[in-house]
């Protein structure tokens, strides 16, 4: 599978097999992060961050892709890591990080926001995270969720999707505001 | 409320793009004066795209999983699902299906077959029941089912799976994860079922499946789902899943006797060399016979089974019959020839190849009882290996703490492939009797031709003897003509016309009580002492001198062999010296004159010097090399010249001596390491797995 093949099945519905490839850019990048003080776990996550960029950015208006994905997903990791570890205040030797592009590094701001947002989601009670998943994540009809949750009506179920996303929206605004809540 | 939902409704709508071109320009008018709008719909999005993530994280861990499945490296297994309980599941639930599906049609599209109640992509595949055969599920579970597992004549059978894995597969089946009042965290469900020609069929031989999971499977439990009044499931009866084995190359693991490397590293020994370590450890195998201890034992043959003695010992099983009141008890260790039979690729993906096997064949080689133990594990490698530990214990007295210990650790098997397991079983049994032939064929090949090398030496130093003792006969003849004809010639007397006409041996019979001048001449010649005889009647005197010749040859020490002639001129004849305190003697006869010859060999390098009409007294030299052929020519043509032709064979003789004294001493040491290292390799019966062999000094 080609890079270009890898970008444009990023842009459809078979995003899932050109992820499969990309787990194997994996190792480089784990190496990378254990090496600089890094966990396992840690690696794991800066990847997926990593891919979830290149996967903005294959999906971004003003895509482009100046180097090989292999390179340019180590490149973002980089980067990433060496935030996380300034962020944490750690220990580390000064990392050598390459510059990104313009729009990789909106990509990334902007990703912060959403990343806020997915803290906001695991917030919200079981049942809103489970009615959300099914709609948004499973692309499951209400009227589905309603039955399978035990609800009176599919109108019940959408009411309470609203009321969850409601729950949502206040915890992303209290975490994107810190200063409010103490 | 109900106006915060329609406006979040709205917002929704238009951030996710499902507006009507209607109604998203009057949004936007709206959106394009009002601040607070924008904000919310900026959140909105924002919390989209939060979820957005989660669906890609859940998308990339599959998609991991997937990739390590697709590197085809060997991973743990994970979740097994026994027949138990995919029948509860299919039991309860197909029922239901029933109902809405009387008529089932072969090769129906999946999409007709899923029912309202189960609405669960069903996986369909055609299984041609003659064979074994593997199939993989979307999700990546794999399904191995054996040849003939059907309750079927037929030979296609269609298999379909359903499979919830995610919590949103689990609640859109309609499936909960209820364990009476408790909530599980689950690693999968599966609905399995068998259609033969549309009618569902029984299974009737155990099919394993494998999951992959993240979730440590050690705390995971297989659960049977019983469908409750109100359609739910619960999930009942749990076992614990099998610990499935890892496999390695079985090259690569090791199955010495424990110690049997510190062994071999105290004698310096490459362990690395494999080929080395091999070759002398199953050159152990013949003394194997030594290590069949018939110990009486206290309780009935029964508690510990036939199957598990040695399955080639007919002759034991036959002892049982005959003292059937007086049982014994035939131990056997580890053999090195069971250890050839499975140490190689062919056992690569069986219980052989597994980390616990290499594991418990340590403690083996330490059981008095370990060459059965062995057999048994490897005859029955089809069941979880935890119970043959439990059976094993019963084995042997010595070891049943620590296999008890094994058995605690509940592993289970390597995954399993029946055909797999019988063909190597007969592999094993054919090739541990080969191997256990061929290393005492071979051992007493190695015997026989030390003992027949040894043999032809002998001969040849024999043959060497008699020809040199026949031609010093001949020679001391000619030698005492001689010195007669002189003694004679000083007394001035005639020589007796008659010259005795035996042979040396005779002469040597003192003859008490007669001398005369021929006596007298033969005492000097064979002390090879000076003669100094007056004749009693004409007072002449009769004087042969001997002389002393004494060879010194530089370093002698460090040659291998060393050959020292003297050719004695006009005599046909050679005399081999003798080395006496590190020189070469003899007493040289004033009327020869002599020719020496000296070769001496190095390892394969020879070396030689020659000196014609040597001086009587002290002679140093210092040997050169030379090559084989020139050494050869020297021979051949001092024999021709010398008419003495047996002179050609003692290098013959002094090459195939130095070849024999090589082979005897390699045969010696190669024997002295067998000694020596076998107490590390055999016999470790009643020793702990690691302090063996605490008997050896």
């Amino acid at each position: 599978m080609s890079d270009k093949q890898i970008i444009e099945l990023l842009r459809t519905e078979q995003r899932h097999k050109a992820f499969v490839k990309l787990y194997g850019y994996q190792s480089t990048v784990q190496k990378y992060i254990l090496k600089n003080n890094g966990t396992k776990e840690e690696a794991k996550d800066i990847f997926q961050e990593a891919l979830i960029i290149l996967f903005r950015n294959a999906n971004s208006a003003d895509f482009k892709l100046t180097s090989s994905i292999n390179t340019y997903v180590f490149s973002v990791a980089k980067n990433l890591w060496n935030e996380k570890l300034r962020a944490t205040q750690r220990e580390s030797k000064k990392l050598q990080v390459p510059d990104l592009d313009h729009s990789t590094e909106e990509i990334i701001e902007q990703e912060k926001k959403y990343t806020l947002a997915e803290a906001a989601l695991t917030r919200i009670s079981e049942q809103c995270k489970t009615i959300l998943e099914l709609f948004y994540i499973k692309k499951i009809a209400m009227s589905q969720i309603a039955q399978t949750m035990g609800m009176s009506s599919e109108n019940a179920a959408k009411t309470q999707k609203y009321k969850c996303l409601e729950r949502a929206k206040e915890e992303y605004i209290n975490l994107s505001n810190p200063v409010k809540t103490r | 409320m109900r106006n915060e939902l329609t406006q979040i409704e709205r917002i929704v709508a238009y951030v996710s793009g499902n507006m009507s071109p209607i109604e998203k320009t009057q949004f936007e008018k709206e959106l394009a004066t009002d601040n607070a709008l924008q904000r919310e719909v900026q959140i909105q999005k924002d919390i989209m795209e939060g979820i957005n993530r989660k669906a890609l994280k859940a998308e990339m861990n599959s998609a991991q999983t997937k990739h390590i499945r697709n590197r085809n490296i060997k991973y743990t297994i994970v979740v097994a699902v026994i027949l138990l309980g995919i029948i509860a599941i299919v039991n309860s639930i197909y029922n239901k299906y029933k109902e809405h599906h009387s008529h089932f049609d072969h090769g129906i599209s999946s999409d007709t077959v899923s029912t309202k109640s189960f609405e669960l992509e069903n996986q369909l595949f055609e299984i041609d029941t003659r064979k074994d055969t593997v199939v993989v599920t979307k999700h990546g579970t794999v399904f191995a089912i054996p040849a003939n597992a059907f309750e079927s004549n037929s030979q296609s059978i269609l298999f379909s799976v359903q499979e919830a894995i995610t919590p949103a597969e689990i609640i859109r089946a309609g499936l909960s994860t209820m364990a009476d009042d408790k909530l599980l965290e689950t690693g999968g469900m599966f609905n399995i079922q068998a259609y033969d020609a549309g009618k569902s069929v029984n299974i009737t031989k155990e099919i394993i499946a494998e999951t992959p999971t993240t979730v440590d499977s050690k705390n995971m439990k297989l659960f049977d789902g019983v469908m409750q009044a109100d359609s739910s499931i619960n999930w009942t009866n749990p076992q614990p899943v099998e610990q499935y084995l890892n496999t390695y190359e079985v090259t690569t693991l090791d199955f010495y006797p424990p110690r049997y490397f510190e062994g071999l590293q105290k004698r310096n020994l490459d362990i690395t060399n494999k080929t080395l370590t091999d070759s002398l450890y199953y050159s152990l195998e013949e003394t194997h016979e030594n290590l069949t201890i018939h110990v009486p034992i206290v309780e009935a043959p029964e508690a510990i089974g036939e199957t598990y003695y040695p399955s080639d010992t007919i002759k034991y099983k036959a002892a049982f019959v005959q003292n059937a009141n007086k049982i014994t008890r035939f131990y056997h260790e580890v053999r090195p020839s069971q250890i050839r039979a499975i140490w190689n690729s062919k056992f690569n993906e069986s219980l052989v190849a597994t980390k616990e096997f290499e594991e418990r064949l340590k403690v083996m080689h330490t059981a008095c009882n370990g060459g059965a133990i062995l057999n048994f594990y490897l005859e029955n490698q089809g069941q979880e290996l935890y119970k043959l530990d439990e059976k094993a214990a019963n084995m042997d007295e010595g070891k049943t703490a620590i296999f008890r210990k094994f058995a605690a650790e509940k592993k289970g098997r390597v995954r399993p492939n029946e055909g797999l397991f019988q063909k190597l079983n007969a592999y094993y049994t054919e090739q541990k009797t080969i191997f256990a032939e061929a290393a005492k064929e071979a051992r007493r090949k190695y015997l026989d031709e030390n003992n027949q090398a040894r043999l032809r030496a002998l001969q040849a130093t024999y043959k060497d003897q008699r020809e040199r003792d026949s031609i010093n006969g001949v020679f001391f003849n000619k030698e005492f003509q001689t010195n007669l004809i002189e003694a004679y010639r000083q007394v001035g007397k005639p020589l007796n016309p008659a010259p005795p006409n035996t042979r040396r041996i005779t002469w040597r019979v003192n003859r008490t009580g007669w001398k005369n001048l021929d006596q007298y001449v033969m005492e000097s010649l064979s002390a090879r002492k000076t003669l100094d005889y007056t004749d009693p009647e004409t007072g002449k005197k009769a004087v042969i001198r001997f002389d002393s010749l004494k060879i010194k040859i530089a370093e002698l020490e460090t040659f291998d062999a060393m050959r020292v002639y003297l050719i004695p001129k006009g005599y046909n004849s050679f005399i081999r010296l003798k080395e006496e305190q590190k020189s070469f003697v003899y007493s040289m006869n004033e009327l020869l004159k002599y020719d020496l010859v000296i070769v001496g060999y190095r390892g394969e390098q020879a070396y030689s010097y020659t000196q014609q009409l040597i001086p009587k007294g002290e002679i140093n030299t210092a040997l050169q090399p030379i090559s084989n052929t020139e050494l050869e020519n020297l021979f051949a043509t001092l024999a021709k010249e010398n008419e003495v032709a047996e002179f050609n064979n003692q290098l013959e003789y002094l090459q195939s001596s130095i070849k024999e004294t090589k082979r005897s001493k390699d045969f010696a040491i190669k024997e002295e390491l067998r000694r020596y290292i076998r107490p590390y390799a055999l016999a470790l019966c009643g020793m702990s797995e690691t302090n063996a062999p605490y008997g050896y000094k």
